[in-house]
């Protein structure tokens, strides 16, 4: 997920690492450092006691060997027996006090030397004096001395005291206590200690020397080396910490070493140190886990409110907004799902009222524009777009037989009328669905036809192209009076009573319309033929003469009467003169083609207006004519007539550029046909002309 | 029985098979313990899977610790010990039984192991006391005591000491006892002593004295000072006394210790140490090999051509190499008592000494010392 800056989400995100982690981990490594620095301190300080206990035990036992050299010189039968020479009875005590002086603790050495000096017997025996000769040389004078002796490659600690006799008041010997610093003497002070112990020398030239020791020869070689390059008084090897403090001897100086294992602590340091780490890590991602999950969950209140009113922005009003809490966002995100609400509520009334205008408004189009079928047809499929249904139809009321005939059928998928369907299809009042909204007068919502007993299947519908899912009937009605009715069907999810009111207007409209239409038709016809009177004949004509000026398109005009008909009239009386009229009338119609127009002009005279039909053919249609009504036998009250009709055609703009002429052009060639002895049709030619006067 | 014996030698494949780890225990000696590293990497070198620990424990804190620790913390696996700790140890059931030849081992020092019929360690050296002497004071070996009187008093007259050794230690004194036909036998939780040979021990040290041959108040520590600084001839002690003769120079040879009136052959105590292996060792079978090859033949060579110690293998004494003070030793060996591993040995020493103290500083008929210290030695 890409987080942007600018997000509210980043900055919380931002100062709570600047808040909670930054600090936390600041803090952690402060512990850290603070752990360390505190263990170092004490084991700095660990290091310089035990360096300070090192060299106390070792002071002691140099004390120590000091006091008990005094102690064996204090000794009667030893005086005795230094004084007397006695050998045996010399080491005898000499190897008793010994051991109750308990001198094997440090590896300590009793000497007794004679007043010249020479070694007279030690415990345990040694071959050569440990003894300094000047030290014994200086007891034998009367002095006391003690001191630290580099000689023959180590260092010796000696005691030298005189030892009297109470037969002679000069020294009858000297008394010497000595050790070796040994490893013997650094066990023992480890055992002390309870630290390792080293004795060594840092010559200026030469290694470093390790003169006693308990730790591994290599282990006290590598920190005694540390020591001699840094001369520091605590030197560590990661494994040991050594303190070092420094001894003088009378002919050089050494250092006492004490090396504490600190491995163990170091490891507990470590461990230590790793739990703080690993507790305070927890404690930090404790902490961010925390502070994220609540800057998630104001986040998520806050994302949602900011989508919520960008999709009502963007006119995205059906996903709603959901905080399920009860804080003042979850509040907020509530009031403004409302707002949502009502606002999709006003935008789908603004759209019903729009789209329902929007029909209106085609309705009117279709109305203004079409008539008969084809008002229907743009109506129908008007209705059935808006609707977003599948297919409709409309049947209008027969007022002679009284059934409801199918008139327009239209499938939005296949666009075109099943003629067969319409051919097939019709409904007594009260029959099916269609049939009961005729008789009733009250539209019908059948959204489960399976289940309706009112709805009507025919065979056709039974397969799963033709079969009706729902539908919506409407009556065609102008006041009480019934037309015919709407049947729209398959409207996915059904319909609604919005749908009902909405086309019930229109119908309602499109009823009013046809009836008009009606109405109009019977003003501009012929009562007695259901001819176009001359009047509206003469404004047809003149239209269709302008519009063959203007497409340079051939328009014909056949102008015919009945041959005799004054004798038919006198013979048989008005009413089958009437009837003769009507019945040539219906035959003039009958032939006519899809576009032509029929009028009655006179008594007995018709004009056949023949759009885009050049003379010559126009001819043919009025000599077909003429066969026709020549061939037609006429019963009626018990009569059986036959009659001719004579024909006149011209054309425009071959023979005439106006109305008037081109009448005046067909009438000559009507003219002509009479006289040339009726019942033929004849062309206008500029040869029947009057000719003009002189 | 079957079942029985195949688990038994799946743990012992299974045993050999993996990574053991195994302690070993030996007294605190500078010299000493750099030998037994050296052979313990050896084995390991050997014996990949098997990883050695030496540990070096002061001698006199060795028993109890082990008396304390083999059980509860089944340490350590394997210990050099002396054969008088066997009785004690095998007592507390610390120590696991063995098996041994006879010809691998001299027969003194495998019975200084065997307590109450059972083999409980492994004997690598022992000790005997033989006759040393200064070559340059005494250049032929004395085999008789009357033989001792003659350089004795020529030695004196020269200014020097005869022989010496510690007359108030049993220890020494042992020699005379046993060669008078005395023994220590243990009986019960007791040591029953011969009370006849025990008196002829003590009036013949006592003529001793009485002859000058001895001296009373000589000590150890007299003895070896004396002997180490050229004043004297003879000394009766064991091999550990020769290293110091040899740092001064001493020229000193090694023979049996000479014969009593009437031809007796003096027999000092034989003490031995071996490997003891712990009862509650984790890998016992391991540890019983490594045991094996510890007193093998191979290391008691190696043992005998670097410590002063004396192996305990026959083999190593046919060698013509062998130097005339090892032999000397084990010379005396052969005549030598396994010192009493018994552990009621522990209370009778002081008694013993005692006996020897009474005799020679003071005149009290030796019957009546020897009557007083059976009577001590009741009360124990």
């Amino acid at each position: 997920m890409k987080l942007r800056f600018q997000t509210l989400r980043a900055r919380l995100l931002i100062t709570m690492v600047g808040v909670v982690i930054l600090p936390g981990l600041f803090s952690l490594l402060w512990s850290h450092w603070s752990v360390q620095g505190m263990v170092t301190d004490l084991l700095n300080k660990q290091g310089d006691d035990a360096g300070q206990v090192v060299d106390n035990i070792f002071e002691e036992f140099v004390n120590d060997s000091f006091l008990k050299a005094r102690i064996i010189t204090q000794t009667r039968d030893l005086q005795t027996a230094v004084h007397s020479r006695e050998t045996i009875d010399l080491i005898n005590q000499l190897s008793a006090l010994h051991q109750e002086l308990n001198l094997g603790l440090y590896d300590g050495v009793i000497e007794v030397f004679d007043p010249q000096g020479r070694l007279l017997a030690s415990e345990p025996r040694v071959a050569k004096p440990l003894a300094d000769a000047n030290m014994v040389k200086g007891a034998l004078q009367g002095a006391i001395l003690s001191g630290n002796l580099f000689s023959d490659g180590g260092l010796k600690i000696s005691a030298v005291v005189p030892i009297y006799h109470s037969a002679s008041a000069a020294p009858s010997g000297v008394v010497a206590v000595s050790f070796r610093a040994t490893h013997k003497i650094a066990e023992e002070i480890q055992k002390l200690a309870n630290t390792h112990a080293l004795i060594f020398t840092v010559p200026d030239q030469g290694r470093p020397q390790v003169l006693a020791t308990t730790l591994p020869e290599d282990t006290s070689a590598s920190l005694v080396a540390l020591y001699a390059q840094g001369q520091s008084n605590r030197v560590s090897n990661r494994r040991y910490l050594m303190a070092v403090t420094q001894q003088s001897a009378l002919n050089g100086t050494f250092y006492l070493g004490a090396a504490q294992d600190i491995s163990r602590l170091s490891a507990n340091l470590e461990r230590l140190s790793g739990g703080l780490m690993a507790f305070q890590m927890f404690a930090v991602l404790l902490a961010f886990l925390v502070a994220q999950s609540m800057i998630r969950n104001l986040t998520y209140k806050i994302t949602a409110l900011v989508d919520g009113a960008r999709a009502i922005a963007a006119d995205q009003l059906d996903q709603p907004i959901v905080i399920a809490s009860q804080d003042e966002l979850g509040h907020l995100a509530r009031d403004l799902d409302r707002m949502r609400q009502k606002i999709r509520e006003t935008l789908h009334q603004k759209n019903q009222v729009l789209q329902s205008l929007t029909l209106r408004n085609a309705i009117n189009q279709a109305i203004i524009s079409h008539r008969g079928n084809e008002l229907l047809n743009q109506v129908l499929v008007q209705i059935i777009e808006a609707l977003e249904a599948e297919k409709g139809s409309i049947m209008m009321l027969d007022k002679l037989n009284g059934r409801l005939m199918l008139k327009i059928v239209y499938n939005a998928k296949e666009g075109v009328a099943p003629l067969y369907v319409r051919d097939h299809v019709s409904f007594a009042l009260g029959e099916g669905v269609a049939g009961r909204v005729a008789e009733t007068g009250e539209s019908m919502i059948c959204n489960d036809p399976a289940q309706d007993r009112r709805f009507k299947t025919y065979r056709f519908q039974e397969n799963s192209e033709q079969r009706i899912e729902n539908l919506l009937c409407i009556p065609l009605k102008v006041e009480d009076e019934i037309l015919g009715v709407f049947s729209i069907d398959n409207k996915p999810g059904g319909f609604e009573e919005r749908h009902q009111h909405m086309l019930e207007d229109i119908a309602h409209q499109v009823a009013v319309a046809i009836q008009n239409a009606e109405l109009y038709e019977l003003s501009i016809t012929d009562g007695l033929t259901g001819l176009y009177i001359r009047r509206y004949f003469e404004a047809m004509l003149e239209q269709e003469v302008r519009t063959s000026q203007r497409l340079v398109r051939e328009t014909s005009l056949v102008l015919f009467d009945i041959d005799h008909f004054k004798k038919i009239n006198d013979t048989y009386g008005h009413q089958v003169g009437d009837e003769v009229i009507r019945r040539v009338a219906a035959l003039a119609k009958a032939s006519l083609r899809e576009g032509d127009l029929a009028a009655r002009y006179g008594g007995e005279e018709f004009a056949l207006i023949l759009p885009g039909t050049p003379l010559e053919l126009a001819w043919e249609v009025a000599d077909r004519l003429r066969r026709l009504v020549q061939q037609t036998v006429m019963e009626y009250g018990g009569h059986r007539l036959q009659v001719t009709i004579s024909l006149g055609c011209a054309s425009t703009p071959r023979q005439a550029t106006s109305r008037e002429q081109l009448i005046e052009r067909a009438d000559l060639a009507l003219y002509a046909s009479k006289h040339r002895g009726r019942n033929r049709s004849t062309c206008y030619e500029d040869t029947l002309l009057p000719s003009e006067p002189a | 029985m079957l079942i029985g014996a195949c688990l038994f030698l799946m743990a012992c494949a299974s045993d050999a098979a993996k990574s053991v780890s195994l302690t070993v225990w030996i007294p605190a000696h500078p010299n000493e313990s750099v030998f037994f590293q050296r052979l313990l990497n050896r084995y390991q070198q050997r014996h990949p899977q098997v990883h050695l620990k030496l540990v070096q424990v002061p001698f006199e804190v060795m028993k109890p610790r082990f008396v304390g620790e083999a059980q509860p913390k089944r340490e350590p696996d394997i210990l050099l010990m002396p054969n008088d700790w066997t009785g004690e140890l095998s007592h507390a059931k610390l120590l696991q039984p063995q098996q041994a030849s006879t010809q691998d081992f001299l027969a003194p020092a495998l019975a200084a192991f065997r307590y109450q019929d059972t083999l409980y360690a492994l004997p690598l050296s022992f000790q005997v006391a033989a006759l040393i002497r200064n070559q340059d004071l005494v250049p032929k070996a004395p085999s008789t005591w009357d033989e001792v009187k003659t350089v004795s008093q020529a030695l004196q007259r020269q200014g020097h000491q005869g022989l010496m050794y510690d007359t108030k230690s049993f220890y020494y004194h042992a020699a005379w006892f046993h060669a008078f036909g005395g023994h220590l036998t243990p009986q019960g939780a007791r040591i029953q002593i011969s009370p006849v040979p025990l008196q002829q021990s003590l009036n013949f040290v006592r003529d001793l004295e009485h002859a000058q041959l001895i001296a009373p108040r000589a000590s150890y520590s007299v003895m070896t000072h004396l002997f180490n600084a050229g004043q004297l001839g003879m000394m009766v002690s064991g091999p550990w006394a020769l290293s110091e003769a040899r740092r001064n120079q001493l020229k000193v040879a090694v023979s049996p210790l000479p014969t009593l009136p009437k031809g007796m052959k003096p027999r000092p105590f034989l003490g031995a140490k071996g490997w003891g292996l712990n009862a509650y060792s984790r890998h016992s079978h391991t540890a019983s090999e490594l045991i094996r090859w510890l007193s093998s033949l191979e290391v008691q060579q190696e043992m005998l051509n670097t410590l002063d110690e004396l192996g305990s293998h026959p083999a190593l004494y046919q060698h013509k190499a062998l130097s005339p003070e090892k032999q000397g030793f084990f010379l005396q060996a052969q005549t030598a008592v396994p010192l009493p591993n018994h552990p009621a040995m522990k209370n009778i020493w002081a008694e013993l000494n005692w006996t020897l103290s009474q005799t020679l500083s003071t005149q009290r008929p030796t019957a009546a010392i020897v009557t007083e210290a059976m009577k001590r030695l009741q009360r124990l």
